[in-house]
């Protein structure tokens, strides 16, 4: 945009400005606060209309860890004077906040000191702080003696009776819990609630349901997400409490014992981080006919020994086809759970937890499958081989699939489950309006692959193995290598057989690679291209030798991430690579763990071609166990290359982030 | 059906109603007036501006009527904008001012968004720069605003 004489006129009207600062994180508008009186004046509400002290430098500022003196070996507390600088800070610009999200001590305590500061607000999301002065709240304290008679009427009741009193024990906890206990009372329309303690329990111990239902009853008319875990009231209680409810996330079965028995059409979302029997799980979706996110963390309900153990985990050709396990024969029709209708359902979440793997579990969830024909996305812990041929028969509509973990290595010997191969193909040839499949730990074989159309021709995202490429061996290289110089003064005829077989299986190196980059160039849609993973920094007590690909050299050992995977893609120009040129829009590159041979001139090519490239997996850093450990050189100095050539480009870890980031999504403020 | 609007310098713009309803301002004009030929002054746009304006209601003419959002929350924010739409604004931000008058939320949007984009990633200085904003502040109101917002600072 050029600037004009007109900047003043649009720069210098407030609305202007506020439509503007509504485009702009924090870092941006601190910036703004500081360009004029007029700017500060716009732009510091806007600032201070959203705090989440997760974000930006709330830690340092706030410093509720305090510091760990080894000399000593004990902490030192949190200075009172950051402390004070806080609350004046939220005394000063409390009343701006429309959305607070705490777990911090010091936040916490700064932001529900002055709850008069805080009586606009719209959302409140809190988790009692962690740390060392908070291990548990099972025992409250008293009531502090200078606490406002009006106070103590509005905690009238909060206890359940019988609950023991302790004078001393945690108080400073629990003048926390009584301060946003207060702020919930007396803030007139909150919409959005959260109230999570680290102890599901804990509420349920001390809390009395009369209590919260009064809480509750406050906001009634506004009340439109809801983020607790109380078992002493269940789903129904909520509904009835808060006719506005719109969004439901907890941590048990919220219907447990007492399964629904009438409708609740304003229900859009429920997120359920528990175990939850089949039975519940259909009794839900029939009684919350609006239901458009349904997230539930595991589901049980079929006996051990009814497992198919044949489910097919390996690579054989065509094994999508021939499946016929015992979910297919069971799910031939919507649930009679449901009465025959289906559900209206669009997104349908399966969360597992780490350490809770169990096929058993995921037999019941994709027994649901039939029931949802609307679904268009779909969360589910693993590319299972059945899920394929599931998804491809009863969600034609799917547009999302995401298999977040991050378990199985490229590296076969490496993973931690088992890997599905060509199972998920099927979905690509289905589904024509898939959009993201992200399937990391999932793999496809190029034959299998190239056998096969995709329909899917607006893909954004794609991660998933790709492997089975005719790629030369080291000494077939040499043998290639020394065969094009002599063809330099020679003709083919003339080379002896392993010349002439070198020579032809590089062809077919070529040809193979060409269709595979031809298909993925044809994606021109694709923000994400992910072709490779690795568990470098993955570790499980159960699984202590999980290890990393070392050599010494010079009495140092070398640490490396990318170390080749033989069958995985070459990377490098001479395979082909300028043929993804099409991909305008790719934003992360993802290659980590396969034979890729990327070096320099493939790096300025991807500099150049990709002008949205954002983040590059592959030449990250590995963290080490220095100092016996060292950075692989060779790629430290290609990191460095790319870095030099486009240092907006980040380096990381897929594992940072994959099953992170799914989490997040799903559950944007923490767990519940 | 066509509309005639008319510039603050005067000049006569012959449009579409379909597009030029895209201005909520002249659809509220148009629904008070009834049916009618009398052309619509528009005295805080100048022509050239109107021109532009015009262009980019023919572009977007077949867009859904975009529904006021809840936009209270942060998290929805998104600073894409389309290529068509990122070429056009190149060009002056009067039309800023102008969508701001005539109530055409979309275009608004695209060029605050413009804006927010030079903004991002500056400093004060920079940004005052950028516009040509005087700084007002004494030093010490300016490091003390600084230390107050520290923690919006990027980790």
């Amino acid at each position: 945009m050029t600037m004009t004489p007109n900047s003043d006129l649009v720069l210098g009207l407030p609305e202007l400005l506020t439509q503007i600062a509504v485009n702009l994180k924090p870092p941006s508008l601190a910036a703004c606060t500081r360009v004029s009186h007029l700017w500060n004046k716009v732009f510091t509400p806007q600032l201070w209309h959203t705090i989440d002290d997760h974000r930006y430098n709330w830690s340092k500022i706030a410093d509720s860890k305090g510091k760990y003196d080894r000399e000593t070996g004990s902490w030192i507390p949190i200075s009172t004077e950051k402390e004070d600088c806080t609350r004046q800070l939220f005394l000063k610009f409390g009343h701006h906040i429309r959305h607070l999200l705490i777990s911090d001590w010091t936040v916490a305590k700064a932001a529900l000191h002055n709850y008069r500061g805080t009586l606009q607000l719209k959302s409140l999301w809190f988790t009692l702080p962690m740390g060392r002065t908070c291990t548990t709240v099972e025992r409250p304290a008293l009531l502090p003696e200078d606490m406002a008679e009006k106070d103590k009427e509005a905690l009238e009741g909060f206890l359940q009776p019988g609950v023991k009193i302790s004078r001393d024990f945690n108080a400073d906890v629990w003048q926390l819990v009584w301060q946003l206990w207060l702020v919930i009372f007396r803030t007139p329309a909150l919409c959005n609630l959260k109230v999570f303690m680290p102890a599901s329990r804990t509420l349920d111990r001390v809390l009395s349901p009369t209590f919260l239902r009064r809480a509750l009853l406050v906001h009634h008319k506004t009340l439109a997400t809801l983020q607790i875990s109380y078992r002493q009231l269940n789903l129904a209680d909520y509904m009835d409490i808060l006719p506005h409810l719109q969004h439901f996330y907890t941590e048990h079965n919220p219907v447990e014992g007492r399964p629904l028995e009438k409708t609740y059409p304003q229900l859009r979302t429920l997120f359920i981080r528990a175990h939850l029997p089949e039975p519940t799980f259909f009794n839900l979706l029939k009684h919350l006919p609006s239901l458009e996110d349904f997230c539930v963390s595991n589901l049980w309900g079929v006996p051990a020994d009814d497992v198919d153990d044949d489910a097919d985990w390996d690579g054989d050709e065509d094994s999508d086809a021939d499946y016929n396990g015992s979910v297919l024969e069971s799910d031939a029709q919507v649930s009679p759970l449901l009465d025959g209708v289906p559900s209206q359902l669009s997104r349908l979440h399966f969360l597992v937890k780490w350490g809770s793997y169990d096929e058993r579990m995921l037999n019941v969830a994709f027994r649901a499958l039939p029931s949802v024909p609307f679904v268009t996305e779909l969360t589910i812990d693993t590319g299972y081989p059945y899920l394929g041929p599931l998804v491809a028969k009863y969600c034609p509509q799917l547009e999302v699939l995401r298999c977040p973990s991050s378990l199985c290595s490229i590296h076969l010997e490496r993973s931690e489950g088992k890997i599905a191969v060509n199972g998920l193909n099927i979905i690509l040839e289905s589904c024509p309006h898939l959009r993201i499949f992200e399937a990391i730990a999932s793999r496809i074989e190029v034959s299998h692959m190239l056998g096969r159309t995709w329909i899917c021709k607006d893909l954004e995202v794609f991660r998933c193995q790709i492997i089975g490429f005719h790629r030369l061996s080291r000494d077939e290289e040499m043998v290639y290598g020394e065969t094009v110089q002599i063809l330099e003064t020679t003709i083919y005829e003339l080379l002896s057989d392993e010349q002439q077989r070198v020579f032809s299986k590089y062809r077919q190196c070529q040809e193979q690679h060409h269709q595979v980059y031809d298909r993925l160039a044809s994606m021109t849609q694709l923000t994400t291209l992910e072709l490779g993973h690795d568990l470098a920094r993955r570790r499980r007590k159960d699984q202590p030798t999980v290890k990393w690909r070392r050599y010494s050299q010079e009495n140092r050992t070398y640490t490396v991430d990318n170390a080749p995977v033989y069958g995985a893609m070459e990377l490098s120009l001479s395979s082909g690579l300028d043929r993804l040129v099409t991909l305008k829009k790719l934003e992360v590159f993802g290659f980590s763990s396969i034979d890729d041979r990327i070096q320099e001139p493939e790096l300025e090519w991807m500099a150049k071609a990709w002008p949205r490239l954002m983040i590059m997996r592959g030449l990250h850093y590995v963290q080490l166990m220095a100092p016996f450990h060292f950075e692989d050189p060779e790629t430290l100095r290609l990191r460095e290359k790319m870095l030099e050539l486009r240092p907006d480009v980040r380096h990381e870890n897929f594992f940072d982030v994959a099953y992170h980031r799914c989490y997040e999504r799903l559950f944007p403020f923490g767990g519940v | 059906m066509t509309v005639i609007l008319v510039s603050s310098d005067n000049q006569d713009f012959k449009v579409d109603k379909e597009v030029a309803e895209r201005s909520i301002l002249i659809k509220n004009m148009l629904e008070d007036v009834g049916e009618s030929d009398s052309p619509i002054p528009l005295p805080n746009v100048t022509a050239a501006v109107l021109t532009k304006v015009i262009e980019y209601c023919e572009h977007h003419r077949n867009d859904p009527v975009q529904v006021p959002e809840e936009t209270d929350d942060p998290r929805k924010r998104s600073n894409d904008i389309e290529e068509w739409d990122m070429k056009f604004m190149q060009v002056d931000h009067e039309i800023i001012l102008a969508a701001n008058y005539l109530d055409i939320k979309p275009l608004l949007d695209v060029g605050c968004k413009t804006v927010a984009n030079i903004i991002k990633g500056k400093t004060p200085e920079e940004i005052r720069k950028a516009f040509n904003i005087v700084n007002d502040f004494t030093p010490e109101e300016e490091a003390q605003i600084k230390k107050e917002n520290e923690w919006a600072e990027d980790r």
